[in-house]
């Protein structure tokens, strides 16, 4: 059976899903908060929310204890917080891409986030607010060490610049563990962040600087951005590997599963969904679904990380209240993706 | 990590190394711990000679010194123990222990870096390849941050024997010097 070729027209980058630059400080002359007692870390916590409320009167500091509370709160980066009072999140009404991590395991960790993969399009709004900052906090600096942070891997600049990327075309070839290993080779960290509760791979992976100091800023953040657009470009070579060198119908089948689990699950987890969801951006991406465009996917993605806006819309009618969640989140996807089909274009 | 002696291998247990009366953890590979192991059997000395008497006949001197060595080591050890100074530094502002920051790899505060910068360092420079800061400077160490570079600067044009860009180079650190004492006054 052959099929004729519609469209085939490669995206600016493909599986390029979001960015995130990450700067560590600390406090000149306190203790790092794992070794603080609560008192210290809470003086900490107030110079830090002072001095972020003098640069902008919208930030609002929110515990970690209370965070589960706030709709929609996605952690930016992985790490393990203290879970205290004293340890949180200064968040800003003014910029939700913009916030501030209190406490955790270094006094104040700065983030901003972009959607595609433009860091250094952040890089200079980051840098401009870390330098309004260090003129009010004294941060523990050295002028051999550069920023002093609670461990000894991220000293110097103290930067983590990350991008997260979707790699479906390399799973289905079966070549992740050798870009994973090339990667690390290049001193690189290579993460996946698949979750287990879902049985079907989306191949989401965070990659980010391993090395934080020799080199400014800007050359890491460039390092990681070219990195990553090679990267992705390997990767649409290899979805087209996929399709004319093995068969259309590896790809599809991969979409088809998903959507076809999407459609008619009962109980479904929040990571779960958001899984399901990718992978079928990733049909989207390839026009191998029908019934809907890339960006109300990711309108859909957007509201299925409020899990509370979830369950208080589909969640009506459950008796069952651990179920009730999984199944508000079945029928969300349902509902979302009912018109939603398999369309073989190639 | 790296091992602590050969730089190479990967730890994989700890060496107690006793110096000078005093006892240094070392973290190490299976082959250097083994390697000095064997060095420290070496240089023990032999604790007691069993002597055979006159003409084959065994003495009660190897068993006498067998006790006397014992009774020694007992006495021995209970005074060192009453009067062991710390052998585990420590930061000077947080009180962390050299040992503490090897089991948790976090640091207590950022004085910890001077405290334990003669092991800190090679570890710095054995993961990241660099252990000096290029980059951003908080605007309040602007200034001594250039400074340090002028010099350094200066330093490796002496080593050139470029004394023209040297000379240059100590107008600009001269001019940047006045301008700091003028700020201050």
């Amino acid at each position: 059976m052959k099929f004729r070729r519609k469209k085939m027209t490669s995206p600016a980058l493909p599986g390029a899903l979001g960015g995130l630059l990450r700067l560590s400080r600390n406090l000149d002359g306190e203790k790092f908060p794992s070794w603080a007692s609560k008192p210290e870390r809470e003086r900490t916590k107030e110079k830090i929310l002072q001095a972020a409320q003098e640069i902008d009167s919208t930030a609002t500091f929110i515990p970690f204890d209370t965070i589960h509370q706030v709709e929609g709160f996605a952690p930016f980066a992985e790490g393990s917080p203290a879970d205290s009072s004293s340890s949180g999140v200064i968040v800003f009404t003014s910029n939700p891409d913009k916030r501030i991590t209190v406490n955790g395991e270094n006094h104040l960790e700065l983030e901003y986030a972009c959607n595609g993969i433009d860091l250094m399009g952040i890089w200079s709004k980051l840098d401009e607010f870390d330098t309004l900052l260090s003129e009010r906090l004294d941060y523990a600096w050295s002028p051999r060490l550069g920023y002093l942070t609670a461990t000894s891997a991220n000293i110097g600049t103290a930067l983590l610049a990350e991008t997260l990327v979707q790699l479906p075309g390399f799973h289905l070839l079966r070549e992740l563990n050798a870009v994973t290993t090339a990667l690390d080779r290049l001193d690189y960290r290579v993460r996946n962040i698949d979750s287990t509760e879902c049985p079907f791979p989306a191949a989401l992976y965070r990659i980010s600087n391993r090395i934080t100091i020799g080199k400014d800023e800007e050359t890491f953040i460039k390092n990681v951005m070219r990195v990553t657009e090679k990267l992705l470009k390997r990767e649409w070579m290899a979805r087209l590997r996929v399709i004319f060198n093995h068969s259309v119908f590896l790809m599809a089948d991969y979409v088809g599963r998903a959507l076809a689990t999407a459609k008619s699950a009962f109980l479904v987890s929040q990571s779960e969904c958001i899984q399901l969801l990718f992978i079928l951006r990733f049909g989207v991406e390839m026009n191998l679904v029908k019934g809907i465009t890339l960006e109300e996917v990711d309108e859909i993605l957007g509201t299925a990380q409020k899990a509370e806006s979830v369950q208080a819309q589909f969640g009506d009618g459950f008796d069952i209240p651990e179920f009730q969640l999984e199944q508000a989140y079945a029928d969300f996807l349902n509902f979302s993706i009912q018109d939603v089909d398999i369309e073989l274009n190639y | 990590m790296k091992c602590e002696i050969c730089h190479t291998a990967d730890v994989e247990t700890v060496y107690i190394r006793e110096e000078s009366g005093k006892q240094r953890e070392l973290y190490v590979c299976r082959k250097c711990a083994a390697r000095e192991q064997e060095a420290a059997a070496s240089r023990k000395p032999p604790r007691f000679i069993i002597s055979a008497g006159h003409k084959g006949r065994s003495t009660f001197r190897p068993v006498l010194d067998l006790l006397f060595d014992k009774a020694f080591d007992i006495i021995d050890h209970a005074i060192k123990d009453k009067f062991r100074p710390s052998v585990d530094p420590s930061c000077p502002s947080c009180g962390l222990t050299r040992n503490e920051w090897r089991k948790n790899t976090t640091l207590g505060c950022p004085v910890c870096y001077r405290a334990f910068g003669r092991e800190l360092l090679p570890l710095i420079l054995d993961e990241q390849n660099a252990d000096r800061h290029v980059g951003k400077v908080p605007p309040k160490y602007r200034m001594t941050a250039k400074r340090d570079e002028l010099k350094r600067a200066i330093h490796a044009a002496v080593e050139k024997q470029d004394y023209e860009r040297a000379a240059l180079l100590q107008e600009e650190l001269d001019a940047l010097q006045s301008k700091s004492k003028r700020r201050k006054s």
